[in-house]
């Protein structure tokens, strides 16, 4: 097997959402998640073929069909790790503040809180209800029941009526589904900053890292929040393992799940742990704890040293669990 | 012609007091700051321009511009609830989850980035007040609050008088002015041709970019402007560099967040700014006063030199 790693710098503080979600508080881990870092490698890779970004996808159901992601694992059979700051020295610094969430505290229609661009009176929806009824988009009977609606409710409805036949509603709003009352919920949102992480991808063969120097210096959107581009492009390397204590340089799974006869890694000591959702054939995603880097163990580990002092420890058992089923 | 990658680096300049909203403590007005680890592995808190509150005014100030300028789509959309349709939408992107509707999400081509301020600084506390002003009956006489409350009650005012006649003094944490912040905006694959929209996307982009630099601020004072430094030559010029492209062959100006010297700041900034080739048909970068033409003049709809751009 063999490695390739790549410097992200990013170009502001970053967000990568943890689970379980919350609408309350949304927490960000400390590294780039192994699935993050995977799309966002691809997306790199689109566009520095020129060619256009996949359109995105609402899913909507339990069952993952891993055909339909995109990402380095389904599409050019190699396998992420994840992307960690270097050193302790440069772990990344965490802080929160508030933001206002975009979600209402009830379902329904909103009676248009936000910023009034725009106020239509009376006539003005009558005339766009005409003018939908003469599409063949709206009938005499929508017409009546605004009238009896529109007694009943006031500028803000009319308002919410007006935005709805914009986007092509197909019947009048009643004014019993508008919420009277809502608020916008504040959260506290997580941010961290790091001058670099250094991203790892691994494969069967070598030329399957071939294009990743390709992407040097392009950028695009990395996580829930932030922006980053790739400032450095390093050698491939063959994977070899050494036995002994280490701390790991990336998260390192916690549970020994498939049955490797020789794989005899310990943990000592657990930093976190994290709930992490990773790529897996048989199932889509999988959810598992892995300990946070910095956790030390005992066992097989590759100690990559990346460039000058700039040495990773990456365990065996992770590269093992995420590239499970993708390549052997 | 090609769809084409718009980068906006500037160093940008508190003109005057500014407060960047976070939570508030009991009679504070906080502001947010963000947090860094230097190089030698401390954490320390900077004051803070986020890249969130810089799209918000920049999105703002777009919806209000294309309204203006006649669009009829935009007058369905807003914040937060956006429309996932308008031309402001398809570039700033937009998420409608309306249940029995249309659901979706547009991604947004546009980022914003930066905003860690350059020097160490705490922010300044101050004390406010809202001295109460009205027009009563008798003229212009002292300060009296019984009369005032009297007037309110009169005017059709019920409840919360005491408050409206006799203020509290709070007080308000501010960004100070003359602090400095690198903001980056990264924006990809726009559309040169204005089409049936009413601006083109690198049009929107570089007007956002501009008005947001007067609006930005909550509450009042308002504003920011790009820091202008004898960088280039013998003459003062802004801290700016634009980059349009179709494949990106630039050193990215990118300051380290845990910078704290100005100076070392500027000369990292001018070091990378410098590191390009201007290659045809693939990247071009312009620095300074041509940096601010070229946005000023993209923004308006006049023509520009970039050969990207019709």
């Amino acid at each position: 097997m063999f490695i390739r790693a790549v410097k992200v710098k990013p170009t502001s503080p970053l967000t990568f959402r943890k689970i379980p979600f919350s609408h309350k508080t949304i927490e960000s881990y400390k590294f780039i998640p192994p699935t993050t870092l995977s799309g966002f490698l691809y997306r790199l890779k689109l566009l520095s073929e020129g060619n256009p970004l996949p359109s995105p996808a609402y899913f909507k159901k339990n069952n993952v069909n891993l055909v339909e992601y995109y990402c380095l694992e389904t599409k050019e059979n190699i396998v992420s790790l994840g992307a960690y700051a270097c050193s302790k020295l440069q772990e990344p610094a965490k802080f929160s503040s508030v933001r206002m969430g975009y979600q209402v505290l009830k379902s329904g229609h909103s009676l248009g809180i936000d910023i009034k661009l725009y106020d239509p009176d009376y006539q003005q929806v009558l005339q766009l209800i005409h003018k939908k009824i003469d599409e063949g988009k709206l009938d005499k009977g929508d017409l009546e029941i605004f009238e009896e609606e529109a007694k009943k409710g006031d500028a803000a409805y009319l308002k919410g009526v007006y935005q709805k036949l914009l986007n092509d509603e197909k019947d009048i709003p009643k004014y019993s589904t508008f919420n009277k009352e809502e608020r916008r919920a504040p959260l506290d949102w997580e941010y961290i900053i790091a001058e670099n992480f250094i991203g790892l991808v691994v494969a069967s063969e070598e030329e399957k890292l071939y294009w990743l120097e390709d992407i040097e210096n392009y950028s695009f959107k990395l996580g829930k929040e932030g922006y980053a581009f790739i400032a450095e492009v390093y050698p491939i390397r063959e994977l070899y393992f050494t036995e002994g204590e280490f701390e790991s340089s990336t998260i390192i799974p916690l549970v020994a799940q498939y049955d490797f006869d020789d794989d005899k890694t310990e943990l000592s000591e657990i930093k976190g742990p994290e709930n992490l959702y990773y790529l897996q054939p048989e199932t889509g995603i999988k959810k598992e704890l892995f300990g946070e880097p910095g956790s030390k163990a005992r066992g097989e580990y590759f100690s990559y040293s990346v460039k000058g002092d700039l040495t990773l420890n990456i365990p065996k058992t992770l590269i093992r669990r995420l590239s499970h089923g993708f390549i052997s | 012609m090609p769809r084409i990658n718009l980068d906006i680096y500037s160093i940008v300049e508190a003109t005057q007091e500014l407060h960047f909203g976070n939570q508030k403590d009991l009679n504070v007005n906080r502001i947010e700051l963000a947090k860094i680890t230097t190089r030698e592995g401390e954490e320390r808190e900077k004051l803070y321009m986020s890249p969130t509150k810089v799209r918000g005014v920049a999105r703002r100030a777009l919806l209000y511009k294309l309204n203006e300028l006649g669009d009829e789509n935009v007058k369905s959309c807003g914040m937060p609830a956006t429309c996932g349709k308008c031309d402001l939408c398809k570039l700033f992107g937009g998420l409608s989850t309306t249940s029995g509707g249309e659901e979706g999400a547009i991604a947004s081509r546009v980022f914003q980035a930066g905003g860690v301020a350059i020097q160490e600084a705490t922010p300044d506390i101050k004390q406010r007040l809202s001295s109460p002003t009205y027009l009563l009956e008798d003229g212009v006489t002292s300060y009296d609050q019984k009369k005032i409350e009297e007037h309110l009650k009169k005017i059709g005012i019920k409840s919360g008088t005491s408050r409206l006649s006799k203020p509290m003094p709070y007080e308000k944490e501010y960004v100070q002015a003359s602090a400095l912040f690198p903001i980056y905006w990264h924006s990809h694959l726009l559309d040169p041709e204005k089409g049936e929209r009413k601006m083109s996307e690198p049009q929107m982009v570089a007007f956002s970019f501009l008005e947001m630099l007067k609006r930005i601020g909550a509450g009042h004072p308002k504003g920011a402007e790009i820091v202008h430094e004898k960088w280039l030559k013998d003459e003062k010029e802004p801290m700016l560099v634009v980059d349009i492209y179709i494949e990106p062959l630039g050193k990215r100006p990118v300051i380290s967040p845990a910078e704290t010297d100005i100076k070392a700041a500027f000369e990292e900034f001018t070091s990378k700014a410098l590191k390009s080739n201007n290659v045809e048909g693939k990247f071009e970068r312009y620095l300074g006063n041509e940096g601010e033409q070229l946005l000023r003049n993209l923004a308006s709809g006049e023509p520009v030199s970039s050969q990207f751009i019709a």
